[in-house]
């Protein structure tokens, strides 16, 4: 398996353009230390924007997924062998496309008001994001840490990850269960965070 | 029939209609075919499962006993079960709907004699609308207003996520009474969909399509008197009192809706996976037990509803626990299966999506959670009826 050797701090700027400029920006960021190969992910499968999928495959996409800032299509890829080196950096991108969405979502609570007061000053929902900020971070250090260390606990990465994704989901209450912006851009990160698993478990 | 054996009757009974609801699942899902379709091709007597007796002369029959589910305990066996099979298809069913248990409570015989009569010849959906675009369902921000000119009542104001909302034929709005502040203002009205100044549009959803959440608007829509509820009653127990006593009343039932899911995703992995690491074992057997533990939470408060003392802190209880496990089972689910689950098991994945929808019916985790705790401090959580008040 190609492990492509990254510098850290291309995963860094990665995941903070992610929180500032979206996945489709992020990817082609973080694809830019990485040979075409290592963008196809588990099961011959890669979930990319137009540009990079061309790079991988002709084949016809066999699914859409739009974002808040464009769309990743998902296609399947002879060429390939899920790069442990792209995946982590996926990671990476994944935490800041979370922030990205949690901004969203705790703007969104500001404006809003329950009685009198902000939805965002009541305590429940501060815990909330409390919660969210630690899973994060957890998942940051962690990856943070795996410079030195290593690999990360890919586990509890993935599971700090996929928490914090849904947790922030549920801070658009109701509107985040109708097909829009806040999520489509769940949505497309649940899936990509499949594609590009750094935990591999399944079937023995 | 025994009083003894009537769940597992029961729930051997509509476990068979299950194995038919999950036939049309996906399909339903990937809109191949039409919520409406799936409806009209079903039997009449599971269409009629919760009709009352008088207005219902083709029941569902165990042996040769007819099967009239009234009772919330029986329901919620009910639910689980269709909902196992598809919970898009459970929630689409035309009569099982929370504005008849307020027509119940809230209405005189004449309304309700209307209403059910016109329900038991068609196959025709009601709505309940309480959530509103900017306030959610916050009782004392409600913006949509009745208010009273000289010739009635008339209704302006927009209602959102809204199940059945565009299919329905009638449907129950909550509104302030214009000049009203605080919970006590509200009222709860019947109004027919063909009333001039009602429009209704379907939202899309990434689960549970079969629920026809809808966005309502109501501009200057007229009402005639007795389609205001409850108004021979105390005004302490309209509009509000209406919607949270439903909503004690309906809690146990997502929540078995919400089990349902839970326990196809669990299934699922079974079918699929026949060999698992210890680790995997572990974390199904305990999922298996919460199934088990949530069944009886919901059991517990179905049957408080049912000997007439609900306890709605334990009907939120029921609904956290149910919410919770759904969404963990899924989640597991999909783990379990590896990478790429979501795009190999459309199915599983569709019951993920199922699975979140629970989160906003009837009041949300943090709204269940504090419901809870209020109870249980205040020594209302444990109602009689259940057995285990200390």
């Amino acid at each position: 398996m190609t492990r492509t050797a990254i510098p850290i701090d291309h995963f860094r700027t990665s995941r903070l353009t992610a929180i500032e400029s979206g996945l489709e920006s992020a990817l082609e960021r973080l694809a830019l230390e990485f040979p075409p190969a290592s963008t196809v992910g588990h099961r011959s499968r890669a979930m990319l924007p137009e540009s990079l999928l061309k790079r991988v495959t002709d084949a016809d996409p066999t699914g859409a997924y739009p974002t808040d800032t464009g769309e990743l299509l998902l296609a399947e890829a002879a060429l390939g062998d899920a790069d442990p080196s792209w995946r982590l950096g996926v990671a990476w991108i994944r935490i800041g496309a979370v922030e990205r969405l949690n901004r969203r979502a705790t703007d969104r609570l500001t404006r809003r008001r329950v009685g009198k007061s902000a939805t965002i000053t009541l305590p429940l929902v501060r815990a909330t994001v409390g919660d969210i900020a630690a899973w994060l971070g957890e998942a940051l250090a962690l990856l943070e840490a795996a410079a030195d260390d290593g690999e990360p606990p890919a586990a509890l990465v993935e599971r700090d990850i996929d928490r914090a994704l849904r947790a922030t989901w549920k801070l658009f209450g109701a509107s985040g269960y109708i097909v829009d912006a806040p999520s489509n851009l769940a949505q497309a990160l649940s899936i990509l965070g499949e594609v590009y698993s750094i935990e591999t478990g399944g079937e023995l | 029939m025994t009083a003894e054996h009537r769940p597992e009757r029961i729930r051997a009974l509509i476990g068979e209609y299950a194995a038919e609801f999950r036939k049309t699942a996906l399909p339903m899902h990937d809109g191949e075919v039409a919520v409406e379709d799936v409806v009209r091709s079903l039997d009449l007597e599971l269409l009629r499962f919760s009709l009352p007796q008088e207005f219902n002369d083709t029941p569902l029959m165990i042996g040769s006993d007819p099967l009239y589910v009234r009772r919330i305990s029986e329901s919620v066996i009910v639910q689980e079960e269709l909902s196992w099979g598809d919970a898009g298809l459970m929630l689409a069913m035309p009569w099982a709907s929370l504005a008849a248990f307020v027509i119940d409570q809230m209405a005189g015989p004449e309304i309700r004699e209307s209403h059910y009569s016109r329900l038991a010849n068609n196959a025709e959906w009601t709505y309940f609308a309480v959530t509103e675009p900017e306030h959610g369902s916050d009782p004392v921000s409600m913006e949509t207003t009745l208010s009273r000119d000289d010739e009635g009542w008339v209704i302006n104001g927009t209602k959102r996520y809204v199940g059945q909302g565009h299919r329905g034929t009638t449907g129950l709005v909550f509104c302030r009474r214009e000049g009203t502040s605080g919970p006590m203002g509200l009222e709860v009205v019947l109004v027919g969909s063909e009333t001039a100044g009602f429009t209704s549009a379907p939202l899309q959803t990434i689960g549970l399509r079969g629920a026809g959440l809808s966005e309502l608007n109501y501009d200057s829509v007229r009402v005639p008197d007795d389609h205001v509820l409850g108004q021979q009653g105390k005004s302490t127990r309209r509009g509000l009192f209406g919607a949270s006593h439903t909503f004690d009343m309906l809690r146990p039932g997502v929540g078995a809706m919400a089990l349902g899911v839970a326990r196809a995703a669990y299934d699922y992995v079974r079918a699929e996976r026949r060999a698992l690491r210890a680790e995997e074992e572990a974390s199904m057997e305990s999922i298996r037990q919460r199934i088990l533990g949530t069944r009886s939470l919901i059991a517990a408060a179905a049957r408080a509803v049912d000997a007439g003392k609900p306890s709605g802190p334990l009907s939120s209880a029921a609904k956290l626990e149910a919410v919770r496990l759904a969404e963990d089972a899924t989640v597991e689910a999909l783990r379990l299966l590896g990478p790429c689950a979501r795009l190999e098991h459309p199915l599983l994945d569709k019951f993920r999506r199922d699975a979140q929808g629970f989160e906003y019916m009837e009041g949300m985790t943090d709204i269940q959670r504090q419901n809870a705790a209020q109870g249980y401090l205040t020594n209302r959580f444990w109602t009689a009826p259940t057995g285990l008040h200390p």
